[in-house]
């Protein structure tokens, strides 16, 4: 693996090629966001709040749908450019990038927290990875660990995309088995999708804590098989 | 609050209700004037009045209270696609006469259509009210798009119609009246005849009435068709099906509207590019439009032939009015890169130097679309029935309304 350094960036944007071109669109600081080794992205204009609950806790493995286990639906809501909206101390929320972002099939990135926003208190992305083959906008988790409330414009530069190209393309790119098929927004919590993962996780909880020995063969949730 | 976020409604309630206080002014000096004078008829007749104008308020203070109800919910709203506020804000600067400040309302009783408010109000209060000033401020327009589908962008050219019907009532009937020069009267009057009629009866009354209907929905038409393109004749043809045979009514029927959409678009130069990328769908529209009788009436033949004797004017009020032309040599420039980028499902806006307009991007979207599934007409409703697809374009229109007023062409929202 070897990083993207912004000339190889830059070469990879232009790519006549449209499957083993970068995009990163729109772009709209070229000089300004292409750094020497990552790109800067911006805030979008999509947002999904997550609402305050009174559920004792959350358990996304307890046997339920996990938009029953929240309770109350996230909230989705739009911020267009040159408006507004404060985050504030504590709070949690969904954003999204401006910029819809397709990666060739041989690189691989990661997303990071500008610093600047870091020493602020805005917690925006926590090394999301970025799958070789991804399309769309990427999720940001933005939380406000200061003491003070912060106002978030859409077209801020919040966080920085580094990228690595590998030996080859990979033969399984992201966009062809991952979850999120070309978000145009923020995505909330899938963790429901994995279905088999929970039933085998269930299975081995039950047998545990078992009070008599249970044949593995006959205990509840067995139906679970791993996925290949 | 910024603008354009239909924060004027609370500026024409303001108004409103100044009419409501100046109308119980004049009610309170009626009722001193009456308390001056000796009992009697006079007194009596003066209260009463009085009593009956107070009365009348009421119900009238109910249909403010209605409107205002029916829309607060779309002030300042969040919860539409940035995409969709922005095109939103295009049509109110191509097509209004007077400012406008748009309420995007999702009401599930609502289908397609805009309702400029201060008409609305004005239409309604004056039967009841008799002080009236002028408003002079942004109209508040309520555009109501379906509440299951909202952010449809290959249907979006709908509204495009529909904010054309503020401009038309306003103006562009006017001067399309202006140009016609007594020439459909004459051939009222001869139509008339042939039936046993003459310019006084009901019949020619009612003849006049649904030519200029007709006129007005033509008007709309031509200007979408000048804005959109052909994006709007398929919107059209994929949200009204012209397989339904109707009768007579305000609209023309659709067969006629598909034949007036063709003529529009080759007036407009865009014939060459849907042969291109549309050729099955344009052979399916011509067959389809060659064929629009419905009755047979005198009434019929009249309708037909005097919006064919207007057809050119029609097109040239709809093209000096509008401030924004979609050009085929401009879309053809850009239309290549566009569709491949929308076929992959990517929403880049920036071709070269250029950026994607609103309306380049839904027909980029059309003919992408097309390339995708097939050119047929099934191939239409496929696609706006596509929440996926449209999406993406919405999402593409928001880009465009970025990268613009990044670049200082224009402004995110209006």
């Amino acid at each position: 693996m070897a990083t993207l350094l912004r000339e190889d960036i830059e070469a990879r944007l232009a790519e006549p090629d449209l499957a083993k071109r970068l995009v990163i669109a729109p772009l709209l600081d070229k000089a300004r966001q292409i750094g020497a080794g990552s790109v800067d992205l911006r805030l979008g204009s999509e947002f999904l709040e997550v609402p305050r609950q009174d559920n004792a806790h959350i358990d996304p493995f307890e046997d339920r749908e996990l938009k029953q286990i929240s309770g109350a639906p996230d909230r989705r809501f739009y911020v267009p450019l040159g408006d507004r909206f404060v985050l504030h101390p504590g709070q949690f929320m969904l954003g999204s990038t401006l910029e819809f972002l397709a990666i060739p099939d041989d690189v691989a990135g990661q997303v990071l927290s500008r610093s600047s926003w870091g020493r602020l208190g805005l917690l925006v992305a926590t090394a999301v990875a970025v799958q070789p083959g991804f399309r769309g906008v990427l999720t940001l988790e933005l939380v406000n660990a200061g003491s003070v409330p912060i106002v978030l414009r859409p077209g801020l530069r919040v966080a920085q995309l580094q990228l690595w190209r590998g030996d080859g393309a990979t033969a399984h790119p992201y966009r062809s088995g991952g979850k999120y098929d070309a978000p145009l927004g923020p995505q909330s919590n899938r963790l429901v999708w994995e279905v088999d993962e929970r039933k085998t996780l269930n299975r081995i909880t039950a047998l545990m804590h078992a009070r008599e020995p249970v044949d593995s063969a006959t205990a509840p949730l067995d139906d679970a098989q791993p996925t290949s | 609050m910024p603008s354009g976020r239909g924060g004027h409604l609370a500026t024409l309630t303001r108004h409103t209700l100044e009419r409501f206080y100046a109308e119980v002014g004049l009610i309170e000096s009626a009722i001193t004037q009456a308390d001056s004078l000796p009992e009697g008829d006079p007194k009596t007749r003066i209260l009463a009045n009085a009593a009956r104008k107070f009365e009348r308020l009421g119900p009238q203070l109910g249909i403010l209270h209605i409107v205002v109800s029916r829309y607060r919910q779309a002030i300042d709203r969040s919860d539409v696609p940035v995409g969709l506020q922005h095109l939103v804000g295009v049509l109110m600067a191509d097509v209004l006469i007077t400012p406008g400040d748009p309420l995007i309302n999702l009401d599930p009783d609502d289908n397609y259509s805009t309702v400029d408010l201060v008409d609305l109000l004005d239409r309604i209060l004056d039967r009841g009210l008799g002080a009236k000033s002028e408003y002079t401020k942004p109209h508040p327009i309520a555009f109501n798009v379906p509440a299951l589908d909202p952010a449809n962008a290959l249907l979006s050219p709908l509204l495009a119609h529909e904010v054309a019907h503020s401009a038309v009532n306003q103006k562009l009937l006017a001067e399309l009246r202006n140009k016609d020069s007594g020439r459909t009267e004459q051939l009222l009057l001869s139509h008339l005849q042939k039936s046993g009629l003459d310019l006084t009866s009901q019949a020619a009354i009612e003849w006049a009435e649904r030519f200029f209907g007709w006129c007005s929905e033509l008007l709309c038409d031509a200007v979408a068709l000048a804005l959109c393109g052909p994006s709007f004749a398929w919107a059209f043809a994929a949200y009204l099906p012209p397989s339904t045979v109707a009768a007579l009514n305000t609209h023309p029927p659709l067969r006629d509207r598909m034949a007036f959409h063709l003529a529009g678009l080759d007036l407009l130069g865009w014939t060459p590019l849907m042969s291109v990328h549309s050729p099955g769908v344009l052979a399916w529209m011509r067959n389809v439009s060659a064929n629009p009788a419905l009755t047979n009436s005198a009434e019929e033949a009249f309708l037909r032939e005097a919006v064919e004797q207007l057809r050119a004017e029609i097109f040239q009020v709809a093209m000096d009015h509008v401030s924004y032309r979609l050009e085929p040599g401009d879309f053809e420039r850009v239309a290549d890169e566009a569709i491949v980028g929308l076929r992959a499902g990517i929403p880049w806006v920036e071709i070269g130097d250029s950026v994607l307009s609103t309306w380049q991007l839904v027909l980029a979207g059309w003919c992408a679309s097309f390339a995708e599934r097939g050119d047929a007409e099934i191939s239409l409703v496929d696609a706006s029935n596509d929440a996926q697809y449209n999406a993406l374009l919405v999402k593409a229109l928001e880009m465009s309304s970025v990268v613009l007023a990044w670049r200082g062409d224009g402004n995110a929202t209006a």
